[in-house]
């Protein structure tokens, strides 16, 4: 009898201890793990946002400086490749063209809107002779003229170039390559070799070369009569196209008058940067050569070229401020006037966003920035080229 | 009969027993700290992020103005001997101002004694302004610092290069207090 009720104590007492929680016990239990997990948790949110914000500017750091470098690369190139198997020409006249857009204002960028127009981008042009085309030298003893009254297509003018050995005449005409030669369409570059230094024109042929003789004739769209030319459509590069040059400067810098057994005429293949603003909340720098158009970085809403010349209007600018200018068009110190043969050094600008819609897909976390009250944040970076070609000999 | 079964019910009962409320809490406490190092790991990483980006901009800007001063010819006034690395030297050194949300890009440039600031707008105009200094920083904004320093007939190795200068350019971010610091160096011989 004892034992028994000593046996029933044992069991009731190891019962006891081996009870689960009361619900005291258990909501005390969730509300410390609700309490301290929470904050936790919400820690780890906050810093989860930042990441992956963090990742954001990380990745439009990346695609700034791969469009840079690229940029780099071509325009440290600018104006190289002419002395292909030429050196009878002392300078050659061009290596880069800028087109600066200073409208600026709402026409550019609509206050607190995420859309950037065309108005707001420069462009810029890297001008080297295509390396598939021989350059062709001015045939006859006289010379030729390019310019008519009436500037561009449907007026065209001719003239006939020879091949120089061992360039063959067939070379001319269709490269050295497939894809090569004076065909339809292909921008040249005429360049005169004067006495007191090298006058060009630039136009575009209206037809393919054709054979004649030994020779080779080209047709083109006409110049105008001092070698500007009145038709974006001649001329593509923007090289004499902006014409609002003081006569001296288009003396020195044009000529529609190329000459047999001096002069040359090469045909180039460009590289246009510019931004595309066809879709309106994604500006994206493009790459164009040829029929190439490859996108090199998203999201760009600034692109800006500047400038800066060592001698302007002929005069040595050695120990000048050394600003750089950004409108092309204006004759003050330190731009130059269209004188894109004056320009040595280059600084390019690139100013990139965040893509406009991720800050708002989490509405705790909105962000918009202090300018125009949009989702994004920005960056810019900046570099400065020196076309090695154009550098020298100053 | 009984009593010899009952000794085993009650252990099996002893070892199926829950958690004591102090195991749960040490748990959540484990718990916690977990999580909170996974956080701090997470923003330890987000200020590495951020460094290397700065970094990478200090160097771009570095290369900037080194192309800067090399484009210009020999003897020019802007490639005199002077400058430090050490202070800020008229004429030696610059400041870039860069913001993420207020949209105005500024860069000061020194050269043959005239600063000019550059301020590159949202809406895409750039104004250059001589004379001016940077404005004041808002807590987003990085001002880099840049001096340089140009060095007469540098002496490379054993050789000293006669007629040559060599241009040394540091640049350090001021204003962001990050461990280690974000400054970078570089240098070229001209020409």
């Amino acid at each position: 009898m004892k034992s028994a009720n000593t046996m029933r104590y044992t069991v009731s007492r190891q019962r006891s201890a081996a009870r689960g929680f009361t619900l005291i016990e258990l909501m005390i239990a969730i509300t410390v793990f609700l309490v301290i997990g929470g904050a936790a948790m919400s820690l780890f949110k906050q810093h989860a946002s930042l990441f992956s914000d963090q990742q954001y500017q990380i990745g439009l750091n990346v695609s700034l400086r791969n469009a840079l470098a690229q940029m780099e690369n071509d325009v440290v190139n600018a104006g190289t490749g002419w002395y292909n198997g030429v050196n009878s020409v002392a300078s050659w006249p061009i290596g880069a063209t800028i087109k600066n857009q200073i409208t600026g204002g709402a026409a550019c960028h609509p206050p607190n809107t995420a859309i950037y127009n065309a108005s707001c981008f420069d462009t810029l042009t890297v001008i080297t002779p295509d390396p598939q085309t021989p350059p062709g030298m001015v045939a006859g003893a006289t010379c030729s003229l390019t310019g008519k009254t009436a500037p561009g297509p449907p007026a065209t003018s001719t003239m006939l170039i020879t091949p120089v050995a061992p360039v063959t005449q067939a070379q001319l005409l269709s490269g050295y390559v497939a894809g090569g030669g004076f065909t339809i369409n292909s921008q040249v570059i005429f360049v005169h070799v004067g006495t007191s230094g090298t006058t060009m024109t630039t136009a575009v042929l209206t037809a393919n070369a054709a054979a004649s003789g030994t020779n080779v004739l080209l047709t083109y769209g006409a110049t105008r009569l001092d070698g500007t030319n009145g038709l974006a459509a001649n001329d593509k590069l923007n090289l004499t196209l902006d014409a609002n040059y003081d006569p001296n400067m288009v003396g020195n810098n044009f000529t529609d008058q190329f000459c047999g057994g001096t002069d040359w005429v090469v045909k180039v293949s460009p590289t246009i940067y510019s931004v595309d603003t066809s879709v309106a909340n994604n500006p994206t720098l493009t790459r164009t050569l040829g029929a190439n158009v490859d996108p090199l970085a998203s999201q760009i809403i600034g692109f800006k070229v500047g400038a800066s010349t060592v001698t302007l209007n002929g005069t040595s600018m050695t120990g000048s401020t050394g600003a750089y200018c950004y409108d092309a068009s204006s004759s003050t110190t330190p731009c130059y006037d269209f004188n894109y043969n004056e320009i040595r050094s280059i600084r390019i600008s690139l100013i990139g966003r965040t893509p406009p819609s991720i800050y708002q897909s989490s509405n705790s976390n909105l962000f918009l920035n202090t300018f125009d009250n949009q989702p994004y944040k920005i960056q810019s970076l900046s570099i400065i080229v020196n076309p090695r070609n154009l550098s020298m000999n100053d | 009969m009984e009593t010899s079964l009952s000794p085993r019910k009650p252990q099996k009962r002893f070892r199926q027993r829950g958690f004591t409320l102090i195991e749960t809490m040490v748990s959540i406490l484990v718990l916690t700290i977990g999580l909170v190092g996974t956080a701090a790991l997470m923003s330890s990483s987000v200020n590495m992020g951020a460094h290397a980006r700065y970094v990478s901009t200090a160097a771009l800007l570095a290369s900037e103005k080194i192309e800067d001063l090399d484009r210009y010819p020999d003897g020019d006034a802007n490639l005199t001997q002077g400058g430090s690395l050490n202070s800020d030297v008229t004429g030696y050194s610059d400041q870039v101002q860069i913001s993420t949300i207020n949209g105005n890009i500024n860069e000061t440039t020194t050269s043959a004694g005239v600063t000019y600031l550059y301020t590159q707008k949202p809406d895409g105009t750039v104004v250059s302004t001589p004379g001016a200094s940077l404005p004041a920083p808002t807590d987003d904004t990085l001002t880099f610092d840049r001096r340089w320093q140009i060095t007469a007939n540098p002496v490379v190795g054993a050789n000293t290069i006669t007629g040559a200068v060599q241009i040394t350019v540091l640049v350090t971010l001021n204003n962001q207090a990050l461990k280690p610091p974000v400054t970078f160096q570089t240098s070229l011989v001209h020409p």
